[in-house]
């Protein structure tokens, strides 16, 4: 599984109220084209804008962490935007199967932000754990992402692979 | 290899041993969850069943107010379809949180993984096992019967000592997330050490309540006689306590004397604003929030209620009260303590979450510019009612203490024996 785009870094742990703030609460309003109009807004108000199908948010430890009632909008968010994926030092331990089961890439990388630059062109094989820097002509070796995860994502994300499981039909 | 307990329960319930990093599909004992939790792929695929109907139980707890008849209607159903027993429906009349209810019934064990939708579920985690939020991956929880997990690395804290009178687990959680928690995020953290025996089951469910907002992924007591009596008269299964391997591998290790833990505030609109009370002391208040999954327990309200004693709480305050679950108000009511807190004022409601969120029914809802000191687990902006209101959060003592004096208070003056809460400079 691959992912490919352009960087966008933050040196710092980026917590879900960081992407989507909390002033929008979209827990009993699913508009994720409203909540996408918000994304990483106090943080870097040019991303909205400039962000392209398939880029990749990148972040430092603890990625997605906060009050768990703001995940899903921290990943529905950027996914309507075309996010590709999260890499981050670490993630939160809570955030990172919820957004992983929701078919958010999410992959656990030490040292992302030394591997990576802003605005780097990337390209990713979550199984061979194989960053690719176009930018910097470097190819990095890190540690994959996990099968059971890759598993996860292929399927489309957690509940398409539990009725997958269970032999029943998937949700249209 | 020698093990955390952690690593225990993780290695028993998938049946090989897990290492930090390991994404697995933990096998667990049960899943609780709320009467607001979405139920995903079971409303898409009517012929979708839970994987066992007697290890899930439904608490009723958020009231939430806009979808009350519907989201209820709805878990009426969900429950008859799936033939969940009725006594695993902790509905109205028998309420109470999902992360309190399992445990007081008896539905948690040691050395167990357990799932909670809620995003406080670590709070179970207090009785000895590897209880966690499982959040949006719930409806596959209940399908197949596994969670899934990334095995955390764990922290090893030792407590020693004990608390000073008038403070309680939200000062140590407090303290521990502002001394550790940039550290902690992302691991597990599991406790030892001789201050565990001065701590209650109550004060151990609000430690472990709080691993959510310190970015842990639960925080594990050990068993003792302590929770042993606690259990005994609860569980529905025979249980054995799990404890670290001596010679366990941790990611790091840390020591905390309780005896040093200062009273401590939280916010306003920064879960990561933690400060001392001295510092916010005066502050005018226009409302008291004491429950929640963080301190709606009976030594809380108990504690309270030692603060308010036979005295009328601040004309200008409106005080709400909302116990934790049935069974608290039924002991509360027994021991006088909400016959103290309507005495002196307060509105106290049946047992639920409350006033913590702002979209539950409860007589409690802040306006533009409101200030409230709150017993509750966060202080985003909005949480309460208006985005512009501040919350403080507390320990139940100073809840009681602000609402007696209209401004944030110290209960210090009011507690038999102590002074202060705040220690003289030396």
């Amino acid at each position: 599984m691959f992912l490919k785009g352009r960087v966008w870094k933050y040196d710092q742990q980026v917590r879900a109220t960081d992407i989507v703030p909390s002033r929008y609460d979209f827990l009993k309003l699913t508009d994720w084209t409203e909540c996408s109009t918000h994304v990483l807004e106090d943080l870097d108000p040019g991303f909205r804008t400039a962000v392209r199908p398939g880029d990749l948010i990148v972040g430092g430890i603890g990625f997605g962490a906060g009050h768990a009632h703001y995940y899903q909008q921290a990943f529905e968010g950027p996914r309507w935007l075309g996010v590709g994926g999260f890499l981050a030092e670490s993630f939160d331990p809570i955030f990172l199967p919820s957004a992983l089961g929701a078919g958010m890439p999410c992959w656990t990388v030490p040292g992302i932000l030394g591997i990576v630059n802003h605005g780097d062109e990337v390209e990713c094989d979550l199984a061979t754990g194989t960053i690719k820097n176009f930018s910097t002509a470097t190819t990095t070796r890190v540690r994959p992402l996990a099968r059971e995860a890759i598993e996860v994502l292929e399927a489309g994300g957690l509940d398409q692979l539990t009725l997958r499981k269970l032999g029943l039909a998937a949700t249209a | 290899m020698k093990m955390t307990m952690s690593h225990k329960i993780l290695s028993a319930a998938t049946g090989k041993e897990v290492s930090p990093g390991d994404v697995i599909n933990a096998p667990v004992s049960g899943v609780a969850v709320h009467d607001s939790a979405p139920l995903g792929i079971f409303d898409t695929h009517p012929d979708l069943r839970v994987w066992d109907p007697s290890k899930i139980v439904i608490c009723y707890d958020h009231f939430s107010r806009t979808k009350m008849a519907e989201y209820h209607g709805r878990f009426r159903a969900f429950i008859r379809e799936q033939g969940i027993p009725p006594e695993n429906v902790f509905t109205t009349g028998r309420q109470g949180l999902s992360h309190q209810v399992p445990g007081e019934e008896g539905f948690v064990l040691p050395g167990t993984v357990y799932a909670v939708f809620d995003t406080q579920g670590a709070t179970l985690a207090a009785l000895n096992c590897f209880a966690f939020t499982s959040l949006w991956t719930t409806p596959s929880t209940m399908a197949l019967g596994t969670a899934l997990l990334v095995v955390p690395e764990v922290v090893d804290i030792e407590l020693t000592g004990q608390l000073p009178p008038g403070l309680t687990s939200k000062d140590l959680t407090f303290h521990l997330q502002a001394i550790l928690g940039e550290q902690l995020a992302g691991h597990v953290v599991e406790f030892r050490g001789s201050g565990i025996a001065s701590l209650s089951i109550d004060q151990r469910l609000g430690v472990s309540n709080a691993a959510n907002n310190i970015g842990v992924l639960t925080m594990i007591f050990p068993g003792d006689e302590i929770l042993e009596e606690y259990l005994r008269p609860r569980v529905r299964a025979p249980y054995e306590f799990v404890s670290a391997d001596p010679g366990a591998t941790y990611a790091w290790t840390a020591s905390i004397r309780l005896d040093d833990v200062p009273p401590l505030v939280c916010g306003p609109h920064d879960i990561d604003l933690i400060r001392p009370l001295d510092e916010v002391l005066g502050l005018p208040v226009d409302a008291a929030f004491l429950g929640s999954c963080s301190a709606g327990r009976l030594e809380d309200l108990a504690l309270a209620a030692s603060v308010i004693g036979d005295r009328t709480i601040d004309p200008s305050v409106r005080l709400i009260v909302t116990p934790i679950s049935t069974e608290v108000m039924r002991k509360a009511t027994e021991q006088g303590i909400i016959a103290s807190l309507t005495a002196a004022g307060a509105v106290v409601t049946p047992a639920g979450c409350g006033a913590c969120y702002y979209a539950n029914a409860s007589p409690l809802l802040l306006d533009d510019g409101e200030r409230c000191i709150s017993s509750s687990v966060s202080n985003a902006p909005g949480r309460m009612g208006s985005k512009t209101a501040e919350i403080y959060l507390s320990n139940p003592a100073v809840v009681a203490a602000s609402a007696l004096e209209g401004r944030i208070a110290d209960p210090g003056p009011y507690l038999t024996g102590v002074k202060s809460l705040m220690k003289k400079a030396s």
